[in-house]
């Protein structure tokens, strides 16, 4: 007996009608990128609320411009991109930078050992949040998104070598705090 | 996405512990939030289509403003061809020496004191003498309230009664003695001689002498203006053969003689004016394409409230909207027209009438919803229901009633199902229509607007499982507007049967201007139509 399903909509069938402005399609679309965006949009903001807030915004880009989507790459980069900028856009409007240039300017921290732990997603979006504003968002597009330091100085609209100094003492200032934790987790286990 | 320079790094596992802690990580978004977003698209479409409608209106209004002003123009520049002439001095010099009553209101200023001015002060003394032996005798005489307006006006009324060398005299001097004519024009206005120049004053010397030889003390200026008509009457006179002078009621009987002897001759083309038939019958029938879907948001009320929580219910009352709004289509749609046009010209016309029009239009679902207290007996967990009593609503129905938000909604899949929705509108239009003529064949253009009153509009489900629903004039219940307003457009070609009756094909465009809906669902409504009729002059 053979048991027919309805076939799955294509990606490039929910763009086209997404782009017709259905929005059992836009649904459709959102439902599928919602999930890893709103990680990516986490990672750079300060809460729950202002991420969701990101992811929002993000969204409602992807279906007014979704039309210039030219699909030269994957619709997942091309989403994540957006909420990316989003998410810039948002600190650069909400958020009083607390760093300034001249105070990233000086000597980077020397690199302790390498750490072999497991940490959990949470513990690892803690650390990354509790980042002053500028240095989260350079740890990020540096360390997770792989943007050269030359393509964050223009988006962040820094210099190379502030990004390079920003980058430096973020991931001192996080190295730092997993050893603590690995430290805290020692201790748990040895009582 | 090209691979982090991090990741070239040897010895940096700070990086490598972040980003396979954040590979694959993915956070449930809440529900509002792709509400929110649909919200905000739905504003989006909402601004954009308010931009296209504005657009589409504002070119409506643009075409009707041309179409009017075109024909108001056309009107006047046909009525211009078509009438009388107007140059007074022109028509007098057919006629010399007759004063009509149209040539009264025709104002010549200029020859007024022009023809004191040439001629010798002697004259203007002569000027004097007839005032009163030739008083009674003309009418304009009589009148001696006359204003300084009507003083220009009986001066020049004086030159058109002279013989045509006067008027030949008059044309010649006319350019010279302009002076001549503004220091007349500033006694009649009663100015003083301090203010008026000296070349001016020796004219107006002449004009002051001539009247004070009349030795009249309660004779005023503009008196002797309005007379001045009064030297070239004997000449007028002497056409009115047998003129009694007895009586006023015989004279104005051979007055108008005289004037009706003078008539011009009529026009070449008033006979066939008298020919042409003002009013018309109209009666036209157009079936049509009426697309006028009345979309249903999935934000509707019964979605949000009443479904809420019920994650499979609303799931499925979604599947139902969706199917109600993929599945509209056209069914056949008709107007029939009864209708008057008046002929303003031989190329404008007004037509109005009553205009009766059936839109219908079908959905298939394959869902019942169920509403208020069968919903609620239904519900799971209620054990006393009893489903055999109650029938599902229309969706239509559910979604815009306004008491549907407070209402528990429940949906269930059945077998297909067929609904018609059928608008019953009676309405006034309103056009103007402009013909050109090419022997028995004609081409018509017309544009106007359309006011439609919903006298009934029904749904009826094909099942049983869902009851019919019906709405009346104004009726309160019911989602749709009473009044709807639209502009309408068509192009057609006449033919000319007989000199009475002709028959017309029109492809008409309608478009509304107000939405089917009561609630701010703007949608875009539009008709296409072939209108086919007949026309009957009934009047001329």
């Amino acid at each position: 007996m053979k048991i027919f399903k309805p076939k799955d909509p294509t990606e490039a069938d929910l763009i086209k009608k997404a782009v017709a402005g259905k929005r059992d399609a836009q649904q459709q679309l959102y439902q599928r990128y919602a999930g890893k965006m709103l990680a990516v949009s986490k990672r750079y903001a300060r809460t729950d609320f202002e991420a969701e807030d990101i992811l929002q915004d993000s969204f409602v880009k992807v279906f007014l411009y979704l039309k210039n989507f030219k699909g030269e790459c994957p619709l997942e980069f091309w989403i994540k991109r957006i909420v990316i900028n989003t998410a810039l856009k948002h600190q650069r409007a909400n958020r009083h930078l607390m760093v300034t240039e001249q105070e990233e300017t000086g000597e980077e921290t020397a690199e302790p050992d390498s750490i072999d732990s497991q940490f959990a997603y949470e513990e690892l979006l803690e650390l990354v949040r509790a980042l002053p504003p500028r240095y989260q968002a350079v740890f990020n597009l540096y360390a997770i998104e792989g943007f050269s330091h030359k393509e964050i100085g223009e988006m962040l609209d820094i210099t190379e070598s502030t990004s390079k100094s920003q980058y430096s003492r973020a991931r001192a200032s996080l190295r730092q705090a997993l050893l603590r934790l690995k430290q805290q987790y020692h201790e748990k286990v040895t009582g | 996405m090209k691979k982090s320079p991090a990741e070239n790094e040897q010895g940096h596992t700070t990086e490598d512990i972040f980003r396979k802690g954040f590979s694959d990580a993915e956070s449930a978004p809440p529900s509002r939030i792709w509400e929110n977003i649909d919200r905000e698209l739905e504003n989006q479409d909402l601004r954009r289509y308010r931009r296209q409608v504005f657009w589409y209106r504002s070119v409506a209004a643009a075409f009707l403003l041309m179409l009017i002003s075109g024909g108001i123009l056309l009107w006047q520049q046909d009525s211009t061809l078509e009438g009388p002439p107007q140059n007074g001095l022109a028509t007098l010099q057919n006629r010399p020496g007759v004063v009509s009553p149209e040539e009264e209101s025709v104002e010549v200023p200029a020859p007024a004191s022009v023809s004191e001015a040439t001629e010798a002060p002697a004259q203007g003394t002569s000027i004097s003498e007839p005032f009163s032996e030739s008083k009674p005798q003309n009418r304009n005489v009589s009148d001696a309230n006359l204003t300084p307006g009507k003083t220009l006006f009986a001066a020049s009324t004086k030159e058109r009664n002279a013989p045509e060398e006067s008027f030949a005299r008059v044309e010649r001097v006319a350019q010279q003695e302009v002076s001549a004519s503004a220091s007349a024009a500033l006694l009649t206005k009663g100015e003083t001689a301090e203010n008026v120049p000296p070349a001016e004053k020796e004219v107006s010397a002449e004009r002051s002498q001539a009247l004070r030889i009349g030795n009249e003390k309660q004779f005023s200026r503009s008196v002797a203006n309005s007379l001045a008509p009064v030297k070239a009457l004997p000449l007028a006179m002497d056409s009115l053969k047998g003129a009694p002078e007895k009586t006023i009621l015989l004279q104005k009987e051979t007055l108008s003689a005289a004037l009706a002897q003078n008539q011009p001759a009529p026009k070449s083309n008033e006979p066939k004016e008298a020919d042409v038939y003002k009013w018309s019958v109209t009666m036209a029938y157009s079936p049509q394409y009426a697309y006028a879907p009345v979309k249903i948001d999935t934000n509707a009320p019964p979605m949000q409230s009443a479904v809420a929580g019920q994650s499979q219910m609303s799931q499925q009352y979604h599947e139902a909207i969706e199917e109600y709004n993929n599945s509209y289509s056209p069914a056949y749609s008709y107007t029939a027209l009864v209708g008057a046009s008046y002929q303003l010209n031989d190329k404008w016309q007004l037509e109005t009438g009553i205009l009766y029009t059936q839109n219908e239009a079908m959905t298939t679902q394959s869902y019942v919803v169920y509403q208020g207290g069968y919903a609620q007996a239904y519900a799971p967990g209620n054990l006393n229901a009893d489903l055999s009593s109650g029938k599902s609503v229309p969706l239509v129905s559910s979604a815009f009633t306004r008491e549907a938000a407070a209402q528990p909604v429940l949906v269930n899949r059945t077998d297909k199902y067929d609904i018609r929705y059928r608008y019953q509108q009676v309405g006034v239009p309103l056009k103007l229509a402009y013909r050109v003529t090419m022997n028995k064949i004609y081409a018509l253009f017309s544009g106007g607007v359309n006011m439609n009153l919903l006298m009934q509009s029904s749904i009826t489900p094909e099942t049983e499982q869902v009851q019919a629903v019906k709405y009346g004039f104004k009726d309160d219940d019911s989602p749709y507007r009473s009044v709807q307003w639209a502009t309408t457009t068509s192009i057609g070609v006449g033919y000319d049967v007989t000199k009475k009756m002709s028959i017309l094909l029109a492809p008409e465009f309608t478009y509304s201007l107000t939405p089917l809906l009561r609630e701010s669902h703007e949608q875009e409504n539009y008709q296409l139509g072939v209108s086919i009729g007949g026309r009957w002059r009934l009047a001329k």
